[in-house]
């Protein structure tokens, strides 16, 4: 059946799209239409869309945290229900080859559905692993469909081995993307190790254009890559072999690479970027200068505008205690949710301090750059522990049946203030639901439920009133007090502990579902990925799970 | 409030990770890294050469002292006794990193216990208690100091240093050696030195306060009353001198480099040590002392009144100044304090009746001993023993080199000095500057601040003295800061501190000011910063 356009599609050299039915879940542009419309598959440009959120219905996960907003709201699931989360098994599991730098092996997997492959039309999980390698899985049967290792591009050598410590460790660290659905011709973009990103065929794995250089030079270590308007972008964070924490972006139509300047304190949202309704790119930076004339906004909520290869800062926000979360290390690290509220774009940042903030996209900070619209009180990180106390990540955001916003973050240890619903003390950490709401004028996040404990809880997500989280069992543990010096990436792997899927209840936080010991290894910043009643993710020892229902 | 930033470098644990090869393959100091941790104060008296003087204060200045500098918080340690008594402030260790989280530590102790407080929040991180069989006589408590951190230049190039196939099995604390680094390069364990008053060394690790290692013998036998710990080239120094019986008055050091932690003491018999806060340390490692009122006995390497220069290995003399008929003179009851003046190392010291002299160190009282290079009228008549007073030095931004006495009692009648700040009867900061006279070095008498009650030793950052009015047991403690130019009063903590001080200095780092009362109360001021 021949359907009109969907709100989202393009407006570019498309006018307009049409869709037909193949399965019920899977929605492609009929031959037909793609004739009359003069494209054909090879010269075809990758759709320009408009950065909404995901409205398509297809059962998909086409890039980190879901959407470009970062929401990681899975709005098409319908098969895992409140009711049903607790039949959720492990549906299949794949041990790679996957080799693991330092504690990092796979990131998040992206779920592409309607992928025309060899073997026939599949929903594919493409996870990109630490080594340069990249692995595609049906997702219904667990079978690896592909396998590519990326082949080095950059001019400057390859390193052998593992990086230096913990955090400059040479893995491949960015979550790819997939085009967004409604798009003639769908790729998944990889971020290589060597800096360059790649562009790969979903059916195949083969690279159907030359590598662009994004990154200055290898090993930058780049965060969730984010695609809206055939843009790709990134953020590096740590400084990694000299290249500058930065936006960077490629200009997929023009294959060109541009990026922000000056260099700021580290981005290191697990997420990468997030990117608003208006294509408006926000980031938070972590410890370092702070000097407004120079440009250098250390502990800052960024907000940038893309336009003709150039990238702008737009607005900013600072705490008033910036001086304080520098002097202490704790960084602004998360990547900042977005979503809509009364017809403008509202976001949601935090950082280890374990304070909340509530901006509005129109102005973040105020006149003054310190005033948002909300400045929780201290949520959790009472002892000022840099190392896991407050959040990391990303986050997630969904709104109720009933029209309420919700905010959930991971915490890495105990709460600084009460939850009206509990499940017992946190020492380890877990997740926080907070309730936007608005009295008189004023907004708040307040608290609504804490999760049960979980060691190292990862950033949640949410589908169809469920919430997925992992306890990644990491040893979070930097400074060792017994023997000095930082715990070594081999000794915090040692210390690390199997990883655990939750599925709590999204307005009560009650646990529906727990994968007990089936998971046998932990994981780093992994992240999780739900479309089509299954929940995938990849572990530290290469293993990649399915849970769900069939 | 403080509006400006602070730069510690894209990520500041990646960028001290990033040193760690350096750190670990050399061993010289190479230059102030840019994003270190401001506010060190390792030692009494600030550093071995005793100046009192913050170097690296950048939050307290002249002009924001007078609007922004406040009472922070105060924070009990322990029960306190009217006995207690620190001769020391707490030692300043900001930026430590620890399994907790970065800690900003002041380290201080009673007679008993040691304790770590965070000295930016005012919360207790630590407390070890020293479960002693013997206590200090005297009542003094136990000493504390740590060494200076390693600087790193964070710009230099890194050699690169391949990670060991196989790491050496790490100690356990049974098997270290005080003194002896634990390994972990700039995030190694940092370690507190303590001298206990059973006469033990120990070394505490800074961020727990647990043991680090055994504890080392350090007095022959237990029960003296140590006072001034000082530390060089892991030699760690210390005086005994309130007469206690079972060890002897002396100078005394403990080499951490020997196997067997070899002893050494210089020990003054009947002389008195004057000053409460121990040995100063030269360039070179030579020990400065000031002795007290006794009888001379060159023979045995003994002079009154006099300042000795002791050999840094095995506490020999090596060299002495005395003012010519020192044996019945009374000097102030303070320390020297050494200083460089266009690349001379300099010491002021205690002269005769109450005079100030400035030696070179190369040779401190000519051929005959006797003659200084310059010598101020009398300041003011010595205090009584017990009393506490000492000297600091601090070069202003044009170069010009100041020495800060704080005098118990008034300044001599006929001391000139260019400007005073109302009548001194009890005490006061007094001011000198190093001036060239005629190609010689001289101490140009400056200002005499505002009267103050059993002052601590006046400390310096950044253009301003902190001087601390001990009150006594019929009024409470007064901080003031002063401009170091002039003396001027820039602020008063007027009825911020409840209670007295007992022979308790001061320390400043990072925008704060820290001393404790006699009943263990610490106390921070300084200048706000929003947690």
């Amino acid at each position: 059946m021949i359907r009109r356009p969907t709100s989202r599609c393009s407006h570019g050299l498309l006018t307009q799209c049409f869709l037909i039915d193949i399965v019920p879940s899977v929605k492609v542009l009929s031959l037909v239409a793609r004739i009359c419309l003069g494209l054909t598959a090879s010269a075809l440009p990758v759709a320009q869309f408009q950065a909404h959120a995901q409205s398509t219905t297809a059962a998909e996960w086409p890039t980190g945290s879901f959407d470009p907003q970062r929401d990681g709201w899975q709005r098409n699931e319908t098969r895992i229900t409140v009711d049903n989360a607790k039949n959720i098994r492990l549906l299949w599991k794949l041990k790679t080859d996957n080799k693991p730098m330092g504690m990092q092996s796979f990131r998040e997997p992206l779920i592409v559905a309607g992928v025309n492959t060899a073997g026939g039309v599949k929903t594919l999980a493409i996870l990109a692993g630490s080594s340069d390698d990249v692995y595609a899985v049906d997702a219904a049967s667990g079978a690896l469909v592909w396998q590519k290792h990326l082949k080095w591009a950059s001019d400057k050598p390859e390193e052998p081995g593992q990086g230096a410590g913990f955090i400059c460790n040479n893995a491949l660290t960015a979550t790819p993307v997939v085009t967004p659905a409604g798009a003639a011709q769908r790729f998944v973009y990889v971020l290589g190790n060597d800096g360059y990103l790649r562009t790969l065929n979903l059916a195949t794995g083969d690279e159907t254009d030359a590598p662009i250089q994004m990154l200055p030079a290898p090993y930058g270590k780049a965060y969730g890559l984010n695609l809206v308007n055939n843009v790709v972008y990134t953020v590096s964070g740590q400084a990694c072999h000299g290249v500058p924490n930065e936006l960077y972006a490629v200009d997929l139509a023009g294959k060109k690479a541009f990026n922000s300047a000056p260099p700021q304190g580290g981005i290191f949202g697990t997420a990468g970027p997030a990117i608003g309704a208006d294509g408006t790119i926000y980031f938070e930076t972590g410890d370092g200068a702070y000097d407004v004339a120079a440009g250098k906004l250390s502990t800052t909520v960024q907000a940038y505008t893309s336009s003709n290869d150039n990238l702008t800062l737009k607005d900013y926000y600072t705490p008033s205690n910036h001086e304080w979360l520098t002097k202490r290390d704790l960084d602004m690290n998360t990547t900042p949710v977005v979503f809509p509220y009364h017809g403008r774009d509202l976001l949601v940042a935090s950082g280890k301090e374990g304070r909340y903030f509530l901006m509005d996209s129109k102005s973040l900070g105020g006149p003054d750059h310190q005033t948002p619209l909300y400045r929780s009180p201290l949520v959790s990180n009472k002892n000022v522990n840099f190392q896991t106390e407050g959040t990391w990540g990303s986050f997630a955001s969904w709104e109720s049946p009933d029209g309420t916003r919700w905010v959930l973050a991971p915490i890495g240890g105990p709460v600084a203030v009460d939850f009206p619903i509990s499940y017992g003390p946190t020492p380890n950490g877990g997740v926080i639901a907070l309730k936007l709401k608005e009295t008189a004028g004023k907004m708040e996040l307040a608290p609504a439920w804490l999760s049960r404990d979980m060691m190292s809880a990862e950033p949640p997500v949410v589908a169809n009133g469920v919430v997925f989280v992992l306890a990644a069992g990491e040893f979070t543990a930097q400074a060792d007090d017994v023997q000095g010096g930082l715990f070594s990436y081999e000794s915090r792997i040692q210390h690390s502990i199997p990883a655990t899927l939750y599925a709590l209840d999204a307005t009560t936080g009650k646990e529906l579902y727990s994968s007990g010991d089936q998971v046998t290894s932990f994981l780093h910043q992994a992240g999780i990925a739900v479309a089509g009643g299954r929940v995938i993710f990849g572990t530290f020892d290469g293993t990649i799970y399915c849970f769900g229902l069939e | 409030m403080r509006t400006r930033g602070r730069f510690f470098g894209d990520d500041r644990l990646m960028r001290r990770m990033l040193a760690m090869p350096m750190i670990l393959g050399l061993v010289s100091v190479v230059a102030h890294a840019q994003g270190t941790p401001h506010g060190f104060w390792t030692v009494p008296d600030a550093d071995p050469a005793h100046s009192s003087w913050q170097k690296a204060e950048t939050e307290i200045t002249t002009e924001t002292v007078g609007k922004d500098f406040k009472f922070l918080w105060k924070l009990k340690l322990g029960s306190g006794s009217t006995k207690s008594s620190s001769f020391s402030e707490p030692i300043l260790f900001p930026g430590l990193i620890t399994g907790r989280g970065f800690k900003d530590l002041a380290l201080w102790a009673d007679a008993n216990t040691l304790y770590g407080v965070d000295s930016e929040l005012g919360t207790l991180v630590w407390q070890k208690d020293f479960k002693l069989a013997h206590q200090a006589c005297g009542g003094s408590n136990i000493q504390v100091l740590t060494e200076a951190p390693q600087v790193i230049h964070f710009g230099g190039p890194r050699p690169a240093t391949p990670r060991p196939a196989t790491p050496a099995a790490p100690l356990a604390p049974s098997e270290r050696r005080v003194g002896a680094a634990a390994g972990g390069g700039y995030f190694g364990l940092r370690g507190v030195y303590v001298l206990t008053g059973d006469g033990y060394l120990h070394e505490q690790i800074m961020a727990t306060g647990l043991d680090y290692a055994p504890p080392v013998k350090f007095f022959p036998t237990p029960g003296g009353s140590s006072f001034g710990l000082n530390i060089n080239d892991k030699i760690v120094y210390t005086a005994a001198g309130s007469g206690c019986k079972n060890v002897a008055d002396a100078i005394w050091s403990i080499d951490m480099n020997t196997p067997d932690y070899t002893v050494a003491s210089y020990k003054t018999q009947k002389l008195g040590l004057a000053g409460l806060t121990g040995p100063v340390i030269g360039h070179d490692g030579t020990a400065y002392i000031t002795t007290g009122s006794g009888p001379d006995d060159p023979a045995a390497g003994l002079y009154a009144n006099a300042v000795v220069a002791l050999n840094a290995k095995d506490l020999k003399v090596k060299d002495w100044y005395t003012p010519s008929g020192a044996a019945k003179s009374k000097t102030l009851n303070a320390t020297p304090v050494v200083f460089t003046l266009k690349d001379k190392e300099l010491i002021a010291a205690p002269g005769k009746d109450g005079t100030l002299v400035l030696l070179d160190s190369a040779s401190l009282g000519g051929a005959d001993h006797h003659t200084a290079l310059a010598q101020t009228d009398t300041v003011a008549r010595p205090a009584k023993r017990g009393a506490w007073e000492s000297l600091a030095t601090w070069p202003d931004k044009a170069g010009a080199i100041w020495v800060f006495a704080s005098i118990v009692g008034p300044v001599a009648l006929d001391a000139k000095f260019a400007t005073t700040n109302g009548t001194a009867t009890h005490g006061s900061i007094v001011a000198f500057k190093v001036e060239d006279k005629e190609g010689h070095p001289v101490l140009t008498p400056s200002w005499i601040s505002r009267d103050l009650t059993n002052p601590a030793p006046p400390a310096i950052a950044n253009g301003v003295v902190f001087a601390l009015d001990g009150g006594n047991a019929s009024t409470h403690a007064t901080l003031y800061a002063l401009d170091a130019a002039t003396g001027k009063e820039l602020y008063s903590s007027g009825d911020a501190i409840e209670s007295y001080t007992h022979l308790a200095g001061m320390s400043v780092g990072d925008g704060h000011v820290f001393f404790t009362t006699h009943d263990n109360t610490l106390y921070s001021f300084g200048i706000p910063l929003e947690h």
